[in-house]
């Protein structure tokens, strides 16, 4: 099954995290649009590979021939011997694993050609206009593959730690009016940064995050960027802002904050709602039935 | 009277007021207006205020249906509306991946405001595009499909469909502590 869209509805790192949870394997095709700033630029189309949720390979080309060529461009191997040895190599078998195998390449140089591939997809976070289609029926390409791979969501946070430009992710980044809320047990290890960690102490839901950044000493973006980050990783949910219950002060008095620096506060009074009786809903689910 | 209020909500073109026009006994009482924004490229009309529909189904028993608009700027009448509703059907259109993201702050708005009883409709699921449910959900951001809500497809212009999705949820609400 394929899905496709646009960048703007769904950005990369968004389509990284479901690639990772959902444990998808394929082929995820980046195009390049020309855009407000780039009206004349080319449509260029990239390839990220992935397998059981996980980065294997980024090219830029469809021939099979990407790994080959940092290879030989490197000058770690003459293209003959490239040919010879990849003619060799068995079905299903990354041809970085079949080279170092055969001893012409070590593991530190597979590191360096899995990570001139990250960074080609890191690259990718920038593109401002953009479609995809993820394709989930198609095999791996073993010829560009190094046999390295890496969780979809680290390659995304790690991609957005590094990025300067967040023009393309403008829209999927936490209003500032929001908080972030704890989302519970934490299943999977995150890498993350000083101020995300920073953040992450205010996931109560109490405090704006322009209220966080003014406590933090940041600008309002940084802080959207690491709530971002750590909605990404599946600690934390944006959620309108809520009055801090006693307990939390009395757990966090760092995060104490005024009811009058809260911009929207939810009320936690309970709207008197009446009851309906058992037989109220049996009659109903009756009556649907008989319409269903 | 006793009656049951269940709040239809979800993103723009979701299908909140098709859904309760074709399921109510009275004109429903809209709040379409001119649509002047963003929206006005997907319907020329939107919800500004909240859809009303009623459905009596025995003498002095009534479903009350009340359809939020979709935009955020709106989100105050979705706090009205929530904190009076015994439970809540949240749309989604399964071919408009555009519309997960808006989707999931509703949701979350909605999850955060009232612990009642909801599903997740899915509309257009049979269109070209439209995405499988296990992909929505995560779009949503439910990661656990242990303890995500139940997630039907409907049909909002289908009597039956719909009927279908309120029983679900009537369903639903048996297991809740709201019964006398």
């Amino acid at each position: 099954m394929a899905i496709t869209s646009s960048l703007n509805d769904l950005s990369l790192a968004e389509l990284f995290q479901l690639i990772e949870y959902r444990r998808k394997s394929g082929c995820l095709r980046i195009s390049t649009l020309p855009n407000s700033l780039a009206p004349e630029a080319k449509t260029y189309h990239y390839y990220i590979w992935f397998q059981q949720g996980r980065f294997v390979a980024a090219v830029n080309r469809l021939d099979g021939q990407g790994l080959v060529s940092e290879i030989t461009k490197r000058g770690w191997l003459s293209q003959r011997v490239v040919e010879r040895l990849s003619s060799r190599c068995p079905a299903k078998m990354p041809l970085g694993v079949y080279f170092k195998i055969q001893g012409v390449l070590q593991s530190e140089q597979l590191h360096l050609l899995f990570s001139t591939q990250l960074r080609q997809a890191a690259s990718l976070f920038e593109v401002q206009a953009g479609e995809f289609n993820l394709d989930t029926n198609v095999p791996l390409p073993w010829n560009e593959v190094t046999g390295l791979s890496l969780r979809s969501l680290d390659v995304a946070l790690g991609a957005l730690r590094m990025l300067n430009n967040w023009q393309a992710l403008a829209e999927a980044l936490p209003d500032p009016s929001l908080a972030i809320q704890s989302r519970g047990v934490i299943q999977q290890k995150c890498r993350l940064n000083a101020l995300d960690w920073q953040v992450w102490e205010f996931a109560q839901g109490t405090v704006a995050l322009k209220n966080i950044a003014r406590q933090l000493n940041q600008s309002v973006e940084k802080i959207q960027q690491a709530a971002f980050r750590l909605v990404l990783a599946g600690l934390v949910e944006e959620v309108p802002v809520t009055r801090p219950t006693a307990d939390q002060k009395i757990r966090s008095t760092n995060l104490i904050v005024e009811p009058s620096t809260l911009e929207t506060v939810a009320e936690s009074n309970e709207v008197e709602k009446p009851k309906v009786s058992a037989s109220f809903l049996q009659n109903l689910v009756s009556f649907l039935r008989s319409q269903a | 009277m006793e009656v049951l209020r269940i709040v239809i909500t979800g993103a723009v073109g979701a299908g909140k007021t098709t859904l309760i026009r074709t399921i109510s006994e009275i004109q429903v009482v809209d709040t379409d207006r001119q649509a002047t924004d963003e929206t006005a490229l997907l319907k020329p009309t939107t919800t500004v205020a909240f859809d009303f529909g009623r459905l009596t189904f025995a003498p002095n028993q009534a479903l009350h249906l009340y359809g939020t608009p979709g935009q955020a700027r709106f989100d105050f009448i979705w706090d009205i509306l929530i904190q009076k509703a015994h439970a809540y059907i949240f749309l989604v259109d399964a071919h408009r991946p555009q519309d997960f993201r808006s989707g999931r702050r509703i949701l979350s708005f909605m999850n955060q405001r009232a612990k009642i009883p909801m599903l997740i409709g899915l509309t257009h699921m049979d269109c070209p595009g439209a995405w499988d449910l296990d992909d929505i959900a995560l779009a949503l951001g439910l990661f656990d499909e242990a303890t995500r809500p139940a997630m039907v497809p409907i049909n909002p212009t289908q009597p039956s469909s719909v009927s279908q999705a309120l029983m679900r949820l009537v369903q639903e609400l048996m297991k809740a502590p709201v019964l006398n």
